[in-house]
């Protein structure tokens, strides 16, 4: 069981295309949805006048409409297998849409996104000067080390924390979930099973740098990956860390089998 | 509920703004002071994230103001640390 370098470059591909396409059309959405966030007000957060005017004319409703569907486009050609080094400087280039939040829309999943569109111009920029299989073998390496120190730090922070070793943050975290807080009888009010859940997740966390010992251990820990953020989604209604981190499986199962 | 999470960011980068504040300086000249503003306004006026209400309001009367609180909870700790109460303001819709 080996997950070979052409089928881990289109898993990739796919992945995050599919990730960035759901992205863009959420910010198409918020367009109208969000009443907070205001340009007019952020900008004076831009130090620099030039950068500070070419962003006001980037967040106008039409050029910033624009840049979303042209996001949204190239996402497409990046699933279809056709993205090559000029769409993947744009789609990183395009990360300037976070300005528009602050520096981050969703913490965490802005990040891996960032590290996977980093992923994606490495392997096109730095084939432009070796073959293709060694640049995308150091992309999907950067990928990987990106994606397993995400998990290894945040199982070490919640190690050090006495309220996620006694189980009790646990509990405070599901009480923000889509469907209010849990119940007054819920099992997760439970002390000792809380803390069960919360130590079993801070190990499996800590110990994910494990999974490049073998594919099979990368299979298990990355499927256990994939309910864990699929819970976050469904408890919390973050998919963008689903797509985000499930983008990077291909390139830890790729650098588990080599 | 991507968008409440990034309201809650939004609220955290005010909590450190306040706590980093220098002497001399006003909260109401920061960025996120003046966005979590615009947050509570739009939650006086019925504001939602998708399906999911930013704040229980009991129905049949009209707010004509709102204020906000900003509180630092710990956990495991008794009590809390009020960080910021801002002024009565007036709805504007």
């Amino acid at each position: 069981m080996n997950l070979d370098l052409p089928l881990a470059i289109r898993a990739f591909e796919v992945l995050l295309g599919w990730s960035l396409l759901l992205q863009s059309a959420e910010y198409l959405r918020l367009r109208s949805l969000d009443r907070v966030g205001d340009w007019r007000s952020q900008r004076a957060e831009v130090p620099n006048a030039w950068v500070r005017q070419g962003l006001d004319f980037l967040y106008r409703p039409i050029p910033y409409a624009c840049m979303l569907w042209l996001r949204a486009a190239l996402a497409l050609v990046l699933m279809l297998g056709h993205a090559g080094p000029g769409s993947a400087v744009l789609l990183f280039v395009m990360a300037l849409l976070l300005l528009r939040w602050r520096g981050t829309f969703n913490g965490g999943s802005d990040f891996m996104t960032l590290v996977g569109l980093t992923g994606l111009l490495l392997a096109h920029v730095l084939g432009l000067f070796t073959d293709t299989a060694s640049a995308w073998h150091v992309a999907l390496w950067y990928v990987t080390v990106q994606s397993l120190s995400s998990y290894f730090v945040s199982g070490w922070v919640e190690l050090m924390r006495p309220e996620w070793r006694s189980g009790q943050a646990l509990t405070v975290f599901l009480d923000n979930g889509v469907y209010g807080p849990l119940p007054a009888n819920s099992i997760y009010r439970q002390p000792r099973l809380a803390m069960l859940c919360s130590w079993g997740f801070t190990l499996w966390e800590g110990l994910f740098p494990l999974a490049l010992l073998d594919v099979r251990l990368a299979a298990m820990f990355c499927a256990i990956a994939a309910v864990f953020h699929f819970l976050v989604f469904w408890f919390f209604g973050l998919n963008r860390f689903f797509w985000a981190w499930l983008s990077t499986f291909s390139a830890i199962l790729y650098c588990a089998s080599v | 509920m991507n968008l409440a999470l990034s309201h809650q960011n939004l609220v955290e980068h005010l909590a450190t703004d306040v706590h980093d504040l220098a002497e001399n300086t006003d909260i109401r000249d920061c960025v996120s002071y003046q966005l979590v503003t615009r947050l509570a306004c739009d939650a006086a006026l019925g504001g939602r994230w998708g399906d999911t209400p930013m704040v229980q309001q009991p129905g049949g009367f009209a707010p004509v103001a709102f204020q906000f609180e900003v509180r630092l909870l710990r956990l495991g700790q008794p009590g809390d640390a009020q960080l910021l109460l801002s002024p009565v303001m007036p709805l504007r819709p």
